[in-house]
């Protein structure tokens, strides 16, 4: 179950490319846009009581490295007041086209992430990969700010 | 000027009970909370199950709500896999209920008036889907009757309307009744001059007189179709006119639990995905 925020810029368009509208997850994921200013390329957040996976924080983990590695800001909030996992993207992110115009970049980027979390992509192969091309991103200056 | 449109959500609380493979009820206390809180839980009898999706403007999305529901169960008690689920007007010995919520309060319509245009286009028509010996079964309980508190109960967000039974057979046949629910609600809401027609009568209900509730079914599809929001839902409430034509009722030729596609989907959570499927589009178009 991945819902994504109808309303945020280009959302609907990466919603189509990612293919992941009637995936059977075991969480409930919420993708929503981020505003640029101030805020990480990526904001995962969710309640540690109320995601039950055994190695959920080890995955989170690998998530964050993998993409730290790929030089993609990313902030993680374990406790925040939401019955499922948030996922917001930043505008820029969300921006980014291929030379089709197609959103493919997002589309690749919230599909590793609910696969991680949903433990089905492997965990030394996530740590190990490397995106052919990543595009240039603006680097945060403070942390994270919810916004739509 | 021209007036706001008044747009509302719909919610809904509907019934249905498990059987075992022995054909014995299996009550929904031992399986699930009895607290009103929970998506999936017990009704006040403890022994029939309500699901109580998230309400939605679109009803569609609601209907969309309560196969997560049934997902999600399937998932965190896979038990559920094993039983039987039914829906409809009676089952197991025990009367089931398709309540239909509406988000709209007494000042944008009075709720008894609101309710009497829906027991002349929802309400009978249900009828219409109902087996009958069930829907007598329920009738005979005092459930399913346009009057009184078995017609409608006011809550704090707008109302509840208690005349349909347990439509959640399939949800081919709840998207089409709750979508003609939000068409006739939104008529009543936002169209004066929309010429009513009394179709129900509280005996059609009690003696569920199915052959006159037919006779009128012309009109009332002829009225139906001039409703404002019909066009928007027409590819749903449409089943309703290819069902009643051919006599059919709202059980699906399959199990209930099939026609929702609630199979085992363990495979779906743990099949593994390598990064370079994930990111094989990307990869193509930028190498």
């Amino acid at each position: 179950m991945v819902e994504f925020n109808q309303n945020d810029f280009n959302l609907v368009k990466i919603s189509s490319e990612s293919k992941l509208g009637n995936l059977v997850t075991r969480h409930k994921y919420r993708i929503y846009g981020l505003k640029q200013e101030d805020n990480p390329s990526i904001l995962i957040e969710y309640h540690y009581n109320r995601v039950e996976a055994e190695d959920f924080e080890e995955r989170i983990e690998a998530l964050t490295k993998f993409l730290k590695a790929n030089n993609i800001s990313v902030d993680v909030c374990n406790d925040a007041n939401t019955r499922g996992i948030d996922v917001g993207i930043r505008r820029d992110l969300r921006g980014v086209l291929n030379k089709n115009d197609k959103p493919m970049f997002a589309s690749g980027i919230i599909s590793t992430i609910i696969y991680c979390l949903e433990g089905r992509v492997d965990l030394k192969e996530l740590q190990q990969y490397k995106l052919s091309v990543v595009p240039r991103l603006i680097k945060p200056t403070i942390r994270a700010k919810r916004a739509a | 000027m021209s007036k706001k449109l008044i747009d509302f959500t719909v919610g809904a609380d509907p019934e249905f009970v498990c059987l075992n493979d022995r054909g014995d009820i299996v009550y929904a206390c031992d399986l699930v909370s009895e607290e009103t809180g929970t998506e999936l839980g017990a009704d006040g009898n403890h022994k029939t199950f309500e699901v109580r999706p998230a309400p939605s403007e679109n009803p569609i999305k609601l209907v969309s709500n309560i196969h997560d529901i049934f997902v999600r169960q399937s998932f965190e008690q896979p038990e559920f896999l094993n039983l039987n689920w039914i829906a409809g007007s009676y089952a197991g010995g025990f009367p089931l209920g398709g309540h239909v919520h509406f988000g709209v309060n007494s000042k944008q319509i009075d709720h008894m008036c609101a309710a009497t245009f829906l027991d002349n286009y929802v309400g009978v028509v249900s009828l219409l889907l109902e087996d009958n010996e069930g829907g007598l079964c329920r009738r005979y309980d005092g459930y399913g009757i346009p009057t009184g508190d078995a017609k409608i109960r006011a809550q704090p967000w707008g109302f509840e309307y208690r005349v349909m039974s347990s439509w959640l057979s399939s949800p081919y046949v709840s998207a089409a009744l709750l979508c003609l629910s939000k068409v006739v609600m939104y008529e009543a809401l936002n169209n004066p001059n929309f010429k009513w027609h009394k179709f129900a009568q509280k005996n059609f209900f009690e003696e569920m007189k199915y052959d006159r509730v037919l006779e009128k079914f012309p009109k009332i599809w002829a009225d139906i179709i001039t409703m404002k929001l019909y066009q928007e839902y027409k590819p749903y409430i449409d089943l309703i006119y290819f069902l009643v034509s051919n006599r059919l009722t709202w059980f699906p030729a399959t199990s209930m639990k099939e026609s929702w596609g609630v199979v085992n989907m363990q495979p779906c959570l743990t099949n593994k995905i390598g990064m370079d499927i994930i990111w094989s589009r990307y990869n193509q178009i930028t190498a």
